[in-house]
């Protein structure tokens, strides 16, 4: 018998606010985040809204009680959300039972990217900046600073990297090579992945409206987000703390094209009929699906169509909360799990904003105002360039 | 539990005996280790390759070679670390980015820069939908994805797994390692004789793995534990004392070490510990990066199957070794151990 997984805290910074309260607040209040770019020198500002978080890095250092000017933006979202979902409790723990595990895609980018700009225009570069550049300098800080000595790693699966964190961590848990551990991604806007994804034209110029006929991009955002996962055995002598149970998961890989989905949806199918398996459920005991719903055409009908398949007859309800959040990458898969803690924990599953027209392909409308309901399980997509996508159930604690 | 390997495909600078610093760089301060630019076109269609940086194009070709040797077509997953990932189409992407003020084109760059692109292209080429993952953590890369192979396949023992890393030294990077101030940040500790042997490298290596032993298994993994240490300051003997005291159980009947290390006490230290087994630092071969512990499971796999010349080990000793303990280490933070012997 496999031990059971638990979430017993997170933390969250995104464009909705710097704490899970806040987060809340804003998802309770439909309002969401995305607005012009106000933090990031880009040359690109004018054109494209995204999800920022609202305070600069010398807010955040304040806010975080560290010394100024010296960490990538990446380092300090992860540290905010990684205390919060720590809390209190951590010291209480064997730090060698204890793990970190980190999804990311470009690490201290934002550092590099400031390093070259001086370079290319002949100023003086702080070299030292660039040792902040690969995803796991942030993973080693925080790690570091929380005192988590058992394990720790960084995950790098494009805009899954951080559902697969907390499958990595689950399986960790599961298998006993630690007992509890921090699970969760982070990922800061910069303009090398703006630039990126606009050379790709897949960002929308107005606010983004998922799974909407009309959709016409994504809008790029920023944020960390952690889960606090512990063994059924570790989190017994509290289990007041439990906010829902990891029940399964599915990974999968699309091979088709480097940045494409398929049409067919072969890979989204193949991770969510994973992740069924793998919690043992049927289709119809679904409840809801927080979605991968980025809001470009392709994801949209790819994720669409395998829904459909997987769940016919039985299409639990759907809502993207990237409309909230923007995509926010490697931190998108924790960003939504932590959300979707809070729809379990609330009976309430956050709406789908700027939804309009239903896609002709598909025969259900996401939810596009607040509903109250029950929820014994959810499923949450995150699919990434590469073809790399997953799945996975969070259910209501015992 | 096991891992069985029955494939084994790399890019790398050679064996010991060939490769008396292959393509070494003796015109900088610091010496480097490039890998022996294999005939692509042997294991990747040439289209495809054209479309390939060589990061991608040299994990692929371990990999395809890995599956070649095992005659396995399609894994049933693959799973690949990368401490630095591609960094060459991140700086491409990154300089047009500034030259063009932002107003680019062309996104194959930024395509082909994501870490996770290798296991992408390897699946595309192999037409793998099974599980599919990147790991990329400083000294832990290639190890994590070694821990998630056990993971993985300590729940489905059926399946065969194909695992690997690769990484890349980019002329920029060069650049930017030896920059003076770079250096004193980026603390390798060695004894100062032994400072010669210190090299940047590279290189990818791809391994089949299965749980349980098939007709082509020669050797098997039996451990892999990592060591997060990031507050012992530089007191790697300790590291390497309490790991070994930790994990003696997996470490018994050890007679040669392939340690990433460059002091001899560190090396007597194991030594002494595993009852006087054989130490050799094989960044000599392949130089430093961050998943060399893959070069040391290649030359592992190498020796075990007795495809080596072994006068490297120790002209002294006739035995061939049975078992073999990989010992990397990172700037003292993160400490691997992987055991390896025959099947």
């Amino acid at each position: 018998m496999k031990q059971r997984v638990f979430v017993t805290g997170i933390g969250i910074v995104s464009a909705i606010g710097r704490t899970v309260d806040e987060t809340a607040d804003s998802l309770f209040s439909g309002n969401t985040g995305i607005s012009g770019m106000r933090y990031l020198d880009s040359s690109l500002k004018d054109l494209f809204p995204v999800g920022e978080v609202k305070y600069s890095n010398s807010d955040l250092s304040d806010l975080l009680s560290i010394p100024e000017a010296k960490y990538s933006r990446t380092f300090l979202l992860s540290l905010a959300a990684a205390r919060e979902a720590a809390g209190e409790r951590l010291s209480s723990y064997n730090p060698c039972r204890l793990g970190f595990v980190s999804g990311n895609t470009v690490g201290g980018m934002d550092l590099t990217e400031k390093y070259f700009q001086s370079m290319h225009s002949g100023q003086a570069a702080d070299v030292t900046g660039l040792l902040q550049h690969d995803c796991g300098y942030s993973a080693q800080k925080i790690a570091e600073g929380l005192n988590i000595s058992g394990y720790v790693t960084t995950v790098s699966t494009a805009c899954s990297s951080s559902t697969n964190s907390i499958m990595h961590a689950a399986m960790l848990i599961r298998s006993g090579i630690v007992d509890a551990a921090l699970a969760g991604g982070v990922d800061s806007l910069t303009k090398f992945t703006l630039n990126g994804f606009n050379s790709l034209k897949i960002l929308d110029s107005q606010l983004s409206s998922p799974f909407d006929e009309n959709r016409n991009g994504l809008n790029l955002g920023e944020g960390a987000a952690y889960l606090f996962l512990e063994s059924e055995k570790s989190a017994s002598g509290h289990m007041q703390d439990v906010l829902c149970e990891v029940k399964g998961f599915g990974n999968s890989c699309d091979a088709f094209h480097q940045t494409a989905m398929s049409e067919d949806g072969k890979g989204p199918k193949l991770a969510m009929r994973g992740a069924l398996k793998s919690a043992g459920l049927e289709a119809s005991e679904i409840d809801y699906i927080n979605l991968h719903g980025t809001g470009t055409s392709n994801n949209d009908l790819s994720e669409g169509i395998a829904i459909e398949d997987v769940f016919s007859g039985s299409i639990p309800i759907y809502s993207s909360t990237k409309s909230y959040t923007g995509h926010t990458l490697g931190a998108a898969g924790a960003v939504e799990a932590v959300i979707c803690t809070l729809s379990i924990k609330n009976g309430i599953i956050f709406p789908n904003i700027n939804f309009k027209t239903r896609m002709k392909e598909l025969s259900v409308d996401p939810v596009s105002s607040l509903l109250k309901k029950n929820i014994r399980n959810v499923m949450s997509n995150s699919f990434g360039f590469g073809g790399n996508n997953s799945s996975i159930i969070f259910s209501k604690g015992v | 539990m096991n891992l069985y390997i029955s494939g084994i495909g790399a890019v790398n600078a050679g064996l010991p005996s060939e490769n008396e610093k292959a393509g070494g760089d003796q015109s900088r301060e610091v010496s480097v280790i490039r890998c022996v630019e294999p005939d692509y076109k042997k294991y990747i269609d040439p289209k495809f390759a054209r479309r390939l940086s060589r990061i991608i194009k040299m994990g692929l070709y371990a990999a395809q070679m890995a599956l070649s040797e095992a005659a396995v077509s399609v894994p049933d997953g693959i799973i690949t670390g990368t401490s630095l990932g591609c960094l060459a189409d991140t700086g491409k992407f990154l300089n047009s980015m500034i030259e063009e003020n932002e107003s680019l084109s062309s996104p194959s760059a930024f395509i082909q820069s994501t870490h996770n692109s290798i296991s992408s292209q390897i699946a595309i080429a192999t037409g793998c939908n099974g599980y599919n993952s990147t790991y990329t953590n400083r000294g832990f890369s290639f190890e994590s994805a070694l821990i998630d192979a056990m993971l993985q396949i300590g729940e489905n023992n059926k399946a065969g797994f194909l695992v690997g890393s690769s990484d890349e030294i980019t002329d920029e990077l060069l650049e930017i390692l030896t920059k003076p101030r770079f250096l004193e940040y980026s603390g390798y500790n060695f004894d100062n004789d032994l400072k010669q042997i210190f090299s940047y490298g590279e290189g990818a290596a791809y391994f089949y793995l299965t749980g349980e032993k098939t007709a082509g298994s020669y050797c098997k993994i039996t451990s892999v534990k990592t060591f997060f240490t990031p507050n012992a300051g530089d007191d790697l003997i300790k590291i390497l004392d309490d790991a070994v005291s930790f994990h003696e159980a997996d470490l018994h009947g050890v007679d040669l070490v392939l340690s990433g290390g460059y002091r001899r006490d560190e090396a007597l230290t194991l030594s002494a510990k595993l009852s006087g087994a054989e130490v050799v630092m094989y960044k000599k071969y392949c130089g430093e990066y961050l998943t060399s512990t893959s070069y040391a499971l290649w030359l592992s796999c190498m020796i075990l199957k007795h495809e080596v010349d072994e006068s490297f080990i120790d002209a002294g000793k006739a035995s061939t070794p049975g078992k073999i303990l990989i010992m990397n280490s990172y700037e003292n933070k993160y400490t691997s151990f992987v055991t390896v012997e025959h099947v």
